[in-house]
């Protein structure tokens, strides 16, 4: 899928999990916003100053939106359902949610519009490691069965080199680097436009480069000890 | 050195002039814990992000109120690099600008612990070192205990000695070093090991380095040269 504002385009692949790393975030956003069925779960959970429970916090954003749903009540369920939080009590007062419950109300939310596209600002910032991987297990069965196109934007690349499967590099309105992870071992360039190395490839690129040793990129740091054990 | 503060129930201590990390994985009791010291000891100040109750709408303003010397203002702002927002309505100032606010509002009050609440998700790394940094040469200065709480475990490397929260129990502290060697468990309590640290107890569990190593080309040079 092309996105194309005059100034900037680059190429969102379809079903997959794309992450953008950008100096620019909002641009890029707002820019997503346009598209058809598309919805962003922002970075921060934003209180409505009248709403006290999830159901009517949930509520208003159906209203906000100006979504219309068959059976309403239903449809929040099944919501909370899907991503974990069928337990959940949806009369409970949402500022006693914590960080995790937060993050999943708000991709509820994101799903009730049944958006093709969903756009998810620094996506685990707030997260353990368990939440993380819940979360990213969400997606991709969701990718999968209901072909949705998942985009993540944040800087964060050891995020990026672990569970992206398409990465694009925006910087000054203009795509610098685009492909699989493979553009993570880049080390060079991404140095050269200041993007942060992911630190597993930081360590395999010094050993490669001052030593010549013959390791490869690996995604799971078990894997690159068994290669360092080979090569010692 | 003196005990400023002594959680018998939980088995906490904070000295003076020591830089502690408290982590855990979400719903571990992290801002519970904060809010309770912030409440219960009037010598703590609290950096929870954006609960800031002020009587003024600007930062410079308020300090005036709060009759802070004009010296330690000088050297707050300046270190903070806020000078220029010092006198922006509150209300305008984005999110990291609004925590250096609370950070700096926290200070003026010269306080013996400084409590920061997960105040990383709003700065980016090299800021929020550089705050690390400037809070260590201030703890030299004016003697002060910082508790930084987090769930990055990465942040713990910048401090002294760390606490683990599982279900509002501290279930490992020591050294930061050391806890971070208990790399199992923490990852069963979902976090994360810094990378250097994880790749350091993996390879010495191969009996190919024998001890810690936090710096890649040290790393590079121990295995290689």
């Amino acid at each position: 899928m092309e996105i194309n504002n005059n100034k900037l385009v680059f190429n969102i692949k379809d079903n997959k999990i794309n992450g953008i790393i950008t100096d620019n975030k909002e641009v890029i956003v707002n820019l997503l916003k346009k598209e058809d069925r598309v919805s962003v779960i922002k970075e921060d959970f934003e209180y409505n100053y009248f709403d006290n429970t999830i159901y009517e916090y949930m509520n208003s954003e159906i209203e906000r939106k100006n979504l219309v749903l068959k059976d309403k009540y239903k449809k929040i369920n099944d919501s909370l359902k899907i991503v974990g939080l069928s337990k959940i009590d949806i009369n409970r007062n949402i500022i006693t949610l914590s960080e995790s419950e937060k993050k999943l109300v708000q991709i509820a939310i994101a799903l009730l519009s049944n958006p093709d596209i969903i756009v998810f600002e620094e996506p685990f910032i707030k997260l353990d490691l368990k939440n993380q991987k819940r979360i990213i297990m969400f997606f991709g069965r969701i990718k999968e069965k209901f072909n949705k196109t998942i985009i993540f934007i944040t800087n964060d690349s050891n995020i990026l080199y672990k569970y992206a499967d398409y990465i694009l590099i925006i910087k000054k309105d203009k795509v610098i680097l685009e492909g699989t992870k493979i553009i993570l071992e880049n080390v060079e360039s991404l140095n050269k436009n200041k993007i942060k190395v992911p630190e597993i490839v930081e360590f395999t690129y010094k050993a490669k480069s001052k030593y010549n040793v013959k390791i490869d990129y690996h995604n799971d740091i078990r894997d690159i000890i068994k290669d360092i054990y080979k090569h010692v | 050195m003196e005990k400023l503060i002594e959680l018998d129930n939980l088995g906490i201590i904070f000295y003076e002039n020591k830089f502690y990390t408290i982590s855990g994985s979400n719903n571990s009791g992290k801002t519970t814990l904060i809010r309770i010291l912030k409440n219960k000891y009037n010598f703590v100040q609290g950096v929870i992000p954006f609960e800031l109750r002020i009587s003024n709408d600007n930062l410079m303003d308020e300090l005036i109120y709060q009759k802070v010397d004009k010296e330690l203002i000088d050297y707050i702002l300046k270190e903070l690099k806020i000078k220029s927002i010092s006198k922006e309505l509150i209300s305008k100032l984005s999110k990291r600008e609004i925590i250096l606010v609370q950070i700096a509002l926290a200070l003026s009050k010269k306080p013996k612990v400084l409590l920061l609440d997960n105040i990383s998700n709003y700065l980016n790394d090299e800021e929020f070192k550089r705050i690390i940094k400037f809070l260590r040469k201030y703890q030299n200065k004016y003697n002060l205990t910082v508790v930084n709480t987090t769930i990055h475990l990465e942040e713990s490397l910048l401090t002294d000695y760390l606490y683990i929260l599982y279900n509002g129990e501290v279930v490992l502290e020591g050294d930061t070093l050391e806890v971070l060697q208990n790399d199992n468990i923490l990852n069963k309590m979902g976090l994360d090991v810094p990378f250097m640290v994880d790749l350091s107890v993996k390879l010495r569990d191969y009996d190919l380095i024998s001890n810690i190593e936090l710096d890649q080309d040290r790393m590079v040079d121990i295995l290689w040269k």
